[in-house]
């Protein structure tokens, strides 16, 4: 009877334990400020901000002492915390976006060469990142190998391993 | 008592099974195989083909500079063409971000690539106590080379427009038509 009992909350306990780790998997990329894409690409294109994507591997993004140089206050309604951010980063104290998109390490991936080589729109990979009005705390779209395959058959681009794999 | 005894295990078994299944099932949204950076977070499903965009290359400086004006966010503030108009409350400009089509008549092309080049760190305030307006504009220098803020100001320069001639400011004002203003300082 014990042992069966045992069973039973070692059977709950492991459930349990599952959905918490599924539960957390769902995670999410805080941000130090509230972002809308939508109101900038109106006018300006993503290189502004992703400056790396037209000239090298890494798109990545212009920390906040950028945004102070269009933006004289803070955007939205600002905590004590964010507003001594803003502060900081108008004195030139980098403070930066959170990344959402990380590679697995063995993965070689040139933005400049899928951007300005091949010609692709942001979009194909990044979905409808564009239209959003919230700063962004999960990809839009994730990118799997198989997608990259697909791509490259269609385009008849190399699909040898070295070319993405280190 | 027999019959009891193989009726709760097999109660059992099918619990175990459940509970199998669960534990499964519950797993599934962990498993993230992909690279990373956000489990479950996929919205939208690839396009089948990539979306081209066209990459052209302009042939003189205005061309490259209306390219920049577009990359750049310009038009964010100073609107499409330079037609002006967007809010800045409380800036000294009408509570407006002012045009750029009349700025040859403020500005040589030295000038306006200085200006370009600092941005406009303090923009005036229309009421002295009132809230400082929350837009203003980026010193270009930090992004842009020297070739493309001279290309930028060539465009800006471009906005003029064509039926206005640069050079009649001594020029008398034909009879019955108004003196006529000059434009914003950006």
């Amino acid at each position: 009877m014990i042992g069966r009992s045992a069973a039973w909350l070692t059977g709950i306990g492991f459930v349990f334990a599952l959905g918490v780790g599924a539960y957390s998997s769902e995670r999410y990329t805080d941000q130090p400020f509230p972002f809308s894409h939508a109101a900038h690409v109106r006018g300006a294109s993503c290189a502004l901000c992703h400056q790396g994507a037209r000239t090298g591997p890494r798109a990545g993004i212009l920390d906040l002492v950028a945004c102070t140089g269009c933006h004289a206050v803070p955007p939205g309604n600002p905590s004590g915390e964010q507003r001594a951010a803003w502060q900081k980063a108008e004195a030139g104290v980098a403070l930066p976006w959170n990344r959402l998109y990380r590679l697995p390490p063995h993965v070689y991936f040139s933005h400049r060469r899928h951007v300005v080589l091949a010609g692709l729109d942001c979009s194909s990979c990044h979905g409808d990142i564009a239209q959003r009005t919230t700063a962004p705390i999960r990809p839009r779209q994730i990118v799997k190998m198989r997608d990259c395959i697909v791509c490259h058959d269609h385009e008849k681009v190399t699909v040898d391993c070295t070319g993405c794999h280190r | 008592m027999a019959v009891s005894s193989e009726g709760s295990a097999t109660a059992w078994r099918r619990w175990r099974t459940l509970l199998c299944l669960a534990a499964v099932v519950s797993s599934l949204p962990a498993c993230d195989l992909g690279g990373g950076g956000g489990g479950g977070a996929a919205a939208t499903p690839l396009l089948p083909r990539p979306i081209r965009i066209e990459v052209p290359e302009p042939p003189d400086g205005v061309a490259r500079g209306e390219l920049l004006f577009r990359d750049q966010g310009c038009r964010l503030c100073h609107g499409e063409a330079g037609k002006g108009g967007v809010a800045n409350a409380n800036s000294e400009t009408g509570g407006k971000i002012n045009g750029l089509t009349l700025v040859k008549e403020g500005y040589t092309r030295e000038e306006l690539v200085k200006r370009l080049r600092d941005g406009v760190p303090q923009v005036g305030r229309k009421d002295r106590d009132g809230p400082v307006p929350p837009l203003r504009m980026m010193p270009y220098g930090r992004h842009l080379s020297e070739r493309q803020i001279g290309d930028l100001a060539d465009y800006v320069l471009s906005l003029y427009p064509k039926d206005r001639a640069e050079d009649d400011w001594d020029a008398e004002p034909a009879k019955g038509t108004a003196p006529r203003k000059t434009g914003a300082r950006p």
